[in-house]
């Protein structure tokens, strides 16, 4: 047996049982460590030791470099032991962490990317309804008795008279719902009137009495105070808005994208029961 | 930041409530006093009750409304707008529609050396005067 075959053998018993293995021994220009082969860029080596003691190499103290180092070193046999243990099949956290980082990936470049102006007033003129103000309104909702809406229709008019609207109310044995107070946001009166009140409320104009509206608690008429109806924002309002619309319209057809292309790789079997 | 006159004003923060138009003022008051600007003494004190309570601003922008620069939340406090003219009706439309203003990650578009020229770049926009003997 030749001298060179004997020292394959012994490199590689001591490979298999020592916990090291064999590496190589040499360290690129571009990175400041190798463990098990995994290097450690010089790149994020100074980023971290700027970013914790606030120096460049140049200026950094023996142990501010060491300290640095060691951090990096530890760091990478830990998350290499993780890998190791399959961490990523038994922990949540570095299991959303692992979709939370390959998701930043996939949208890495949508992320990134400046849209030019005529492509934000294309987007913003395909998708211009959702580029307007949320409409305001003020407004009274009144309750009568069952049974009496021809009346109520006579007194109308009366109730717009903001010193006729307690004598009318009581005549006719009304009252205010509480539903709404104030300015309300549409979305808000449309919570707080219910659908049917609501839609007939949102035509109403500034000064305007419905018609009367029976409901299972009684007539109901509504006086509009005032109603601020939506209005398109323009481009110049609804930029920074367009911007981000077009950006998440375009990391979500990344995501959609990359998710196929994964389905379609992957083999899946799934339970009968839930087929 | 969330949009308070949407009914979900922020999708990842199902804590915060949306505003009614007159509390919105109400938080544009306060924010007009945190400025030294003349404000509604009444309405200011309802907006602060909101800043620091159900509106949730002081999440972001601290207690004291200056901001906190860790997150890239800007300070309310002073005078330097970055949407609008800092006018009653710029304040309404950030805080009833909400803003998008987030930096993106570069971290791997960019270099370390170029992540630093931009980071001296904007310092020296933000400090004029500071950098002219710097190497």
């Amino acid at each position: 047996m030749s001298i060179g075959a004997l020292i394959g053998l012994f490199l590689a018993g001591y490979s298999l049982f020592t916990a090291r293995g064999a590496s190589t021994l040499s360290v690129p220009a571009e990175d400041v460590a190798m463990v098990n082969q995994q290097a450690i860029s010089r790149s994020d080596y100074l980023i971290l030791l700027q970013t914790l003691y606030g120096v460049d190499l140049s200026h950094a103290t023996r142990e501010q470099r060491q300290k640095v180092l060691n951090d990096m070193i530890r760091e990478e046999l830990f998350v290499q032991r993780g890998k190791e243990l399959d961490l990523a099949s038994s922990d949540p956290e570095v299991r959303s962490a692992l979709v939370n980082a390959v998701e930043l990936e996939i949208s890495e470049n949508a992320i990134t990317a400046q849209p030019n102006e005529a492509t934000l007033r294309d987007y913003y003129a395909t998708h211009q309804d959702r580029y307007v103000s949320e409409g305001v309104m003020n407004v009274r909702d009144w309750v009568f008795p069952a049974g009496g809406p021809d009346d109520i229709a006579a007194n109308r008019e009366a109730l717009k008279s903001a010193a006729m609207i307690p004598e009318t109310l009581a005549r006719l044995h009304a009252r205010e719902s509480g539903k709404t107070q104030g300015d309300e946001f549409y979305f808000a009166a449309k919570i707080h009137l219910g659908d049917q009140l609501f839609a007939s409320a949102r035509d109403l104009s500034d000064g305007a009495v419905s018609a009367p509206i029976q409901q299972s608690d009684g007539v109901h008429v509504l006086y509009m105070l005032t109603n601020k109806r939506p209005v398109p924002f323009d481009f110049a309002k609804a930029r920074p808005q367009v911007l981000n619309d077009y950006r998440n319209h375009a990391i979500d057809q990344l995501k959609a994208g990359d998710e196929s292309f994964l389905r379609k790789r992957a083999i899946v079997h799934i339970a009968d029961d839930l087929r | 930041m969330p949009a308070y006159a949407r009914p979900h004003p922020n999708p990842a923060d199902q804590n915060i409530r949306p505003l009614s138009p007159s509390e919105i003022s109400d938080l544009i008051e306060f924010l007009f006093r945190q400025q030294g600007r003349a404000a509604d003494a009444a309405a200011a004190s309802r907006g602060a009750a909101l800043y620091s309570g159900d509106a949730g601003c002081y999440d972001c922008h601290s207690l004291d409304a200056k901001g906190d620069s860790a997150i890239g939340a800007p300070s309310l406090a002073d005078a330097i707008t970055l949407y609008g003219d800092g006018s009653r009706d710029a304040l309404y439309q950030s805080i009833a529609y909400g803003r998008q203003g987030v930096c993106p990650a570069w971290i791997k578009k960019l270099g370390a050396p170029d992540i630093r020229e931009i980071a001296v770049y904007v310092y020296s926009m933000s400090h004029p005067g500071e950098m002219s003997n710097a190497d």
